[in-house]
Formats: C-alpha cells, sequence, structure tokens
C-alpha cells in the first residue's frame, strides 16, 4: 500500500468576511512545510474497584497554527488578515471555515470528498523578518462540521445530501 | 540569458574594467582574465504542503587576472581591493545578475583576492573568488 503524499490533503480557507454573501475559498500551503492540526481531545480515564480502566474521548478543542504565511498583494486572506490587524477585530468578526479536500479519493464531476468546518481566526503576529511580510495566524475550531465535496476549479463546497 | 552570459556580461561593467574576458582558460601575457566556473552546490532544500521545492544553491567562479608584475605591485593588489569592494556594493544595491527565483534573497560575493604565481617571464596571476548565493523554487502544479 503505498503512502499518500501530503500535497494530497488539501486545506482551503474562507477568506470573504462573515456577512459576506457568498465564500471565497483560498488554499493554505504556501511556504508552510508543516500544517498540523492539534485535536486536543478532552480524555476522562476511570478505573474502577476491579482494576479496569476505562476511558472517554468527550469532545477536542482543535487548532491549527499557519506559519509561516507571507502577505501576497492580492490576496482575499492577506485582505481579511489586515483587517483584522488594523480594526482589532473581536468576536465574531473573525468566524471562518476551513475545508479540508481529500484528493486522493476519486472526483465526481471535478469535486472531491470534504469536510467543512467553522472556525475563528486568532491573528498571533504581524510584520516578521527580512524574507517578507508574515502574518502567521492560529486558527480556533468549533467542532461544527459539515461532510461535502469541494470543486477545486471552482472552489465551492456542497454539503452532502 | 544563461548563467554564464550573465555573470561575463555583468562584470565587464565593472569601471576598473579594461581586460578580455573568456571562460575556462586565460590567453597567453599580460593583461587577460579568464572566469573559471566553480560548479553549483546545493546547500538544503525544502518543500512546502503543497508540493513546491525551494533550493538554496551557491555557484562559485575563480576570477583569474593577469598582469606583468614588478617589484612593487601596488596597482595590481589595489585593482584586486577595489574590485571586492565594488562586487559587495553591487550586492547591496540588488544590481548583481539574477540567478535564482527570490531575488531579495540573493548575494553575490568576491573574496580571497591574492597573487597566485608568477610565471618565468614576469607575468603574475590574481585571482579573486566570486560567489553567488541564489534560491530556485519548483512550483507543483
Amino acid at each position: 500500500m503505498a503512502k499518500i503524499a501530503r500535497k494530497y490533503l488539501v486545506h482551503y480557507i474562507n477568506a470573504a468576511e462573515p456577512a459576506a454573501e457568498a465564500a471565497v475559498y483560498e488554499r493554505l500551503g504556501k511556504d508552510l512545510e508543516e500544517y498540523s492540526p492539534e485535536l486536543a481531545a478532552q480524555v476522562e480515564s476511570k478505573k474502577n474497584i476491579l482494576g479496569e480502566s476505562s476511558v472517554l474521548i468527550t469532545g477536542y478543542e482543535k487548532t491549527a497554527a499557519v506559519e509561516p504565511y507571507y502577505a501576497e498583494e492580492g490576496s482575499a486572506l492577506f485582505q481579511r488578515l489586515q483587517a483584522i490587524i488594523d480594526g482589532n477585530l473581536v468576536l465574531d468578526d473573525l468566524n471562518t471555515d476551513v475545508v479540508d479536500v481529500k484528493l486522493w479519493e476519486a472526483a465526481e464531476g471535478g469535486a472531491y470528498p470534504a469536510v467543512k468546518e467553522t472556525a475563528f481566526i486568532e491573528v498571533t503576529s504581524y510584520g516578521g523578518d527580512t524574507t517578507g511580510y508574515q502574518i502567521p495566524f492560529t486558527l480556533h475550531f468549533t467542532g461544527n462540521k459539515v461532510v461535502g465535496t469541494f470543486n477545486v476549479s471552482t472552489k465551492t463546497f456542497t454539503p452532502a445530501q | 540569458m544563461k548563467i554564464l552570459e550573465k555573470v561575463q556580461q555583468w562584470l565587464q561593467t565593472y569601471p576598473g574594467w579594461e581586460d578580455s574576458l573568456t571562460v575556462d582558460m586565460i590567453p597567453s601575457g599580460g593583461g587577460n582574465a579568464g572566469l573559471f566556473p566553480g560548479g553549483v552546490v546545493e546547500h538544503s532544500r525544502r518543500e512546502d504542503i503543497l508540493g513546491n521545492r525551494q533550493v538554496r544553491c551557491s555557484l562559485s567562479f575563480a576570477l583569474r587576472r593577469q598582469a606583468a608584475v614588478g617589484e612593487d605591485n601596488r596597482d595590481h593588489a589595489a585593482w584586486l581591493l577595489d574590485f571586492q569592494q565594488w562586487v559587495g556594493l553591487q550586492s547591496l544595491a540588488g544590481l548583481t545578475p539574477r540567478l535564482g527565483d527570490v531575488p531579495q534573497q540573493e548575494t553575490m560575493q568576491a573574496e580571497k583576492g591574492s597573487l597566485q604565481r608568477v610565471s618565468s617571464t614576469g607575468i603574475g596571476t590574481y585571482t579573486v573568488t566570486l560567489t553567488a548565493n541564489f534560491i530556485k523554487l519548483y512550483e507543483e502544479n
């Protein structure tokens, strides 16, 4: 069985403002050598008087760091991040969604299996070194997921029926 | 334009340049110079999650200049030092030839300029090492 290359798990972030009618998805990953959402599962372990252990995993507090992120002119995601910095935006103004697309699966009409999850953007810092203007950020996921498909040509997500 | 042509053309913009410049040889006699490529060295390779690759390289050349030497060769030594300084300033100003895909991270240095040998006919060979550091990008489709 062959390993799945990293480039086949693709991540799109919605760069449109929360009030926008349509999502504007941009692919995450340029200059990003690693993107690994941490699930941070909530684990409860108990041991009974018989010495038996039981484990309960009751939820997740998933976060993902995007670092480095290099600002690019014309990028909707850059504009969104810059607006957060300029306006000290908080609460629902930081709302977004991220779609994980599985390119190793078979596509139907150009659409691949995908899962969309809402998240909040936390801009960690801005500026960086002389390699370019950087705005690293962290995504805090809410756990609200929708299964569907994602068309990589039209960059649209369609929920499953 | 190929890398060698770019470097040759750029070298000949040095204000103190009066010599002909050949590659991998120096025509006999004083007043000539030869550019001897030392090859590309790959220092590191990085890949992002999209499959794009970035390779950091350096390319070195030996620049060998011949001149008649006598008892006092201050002019030749001064030429070397002035040339090294010119290369450094050209690099800082971003005026050296573009060899890679990330111009803002390219550097060029001229180092270790010295008189290497003197022939029996009194022709000295001065050598300085030129090193270009650059990044090549390979984008995944």
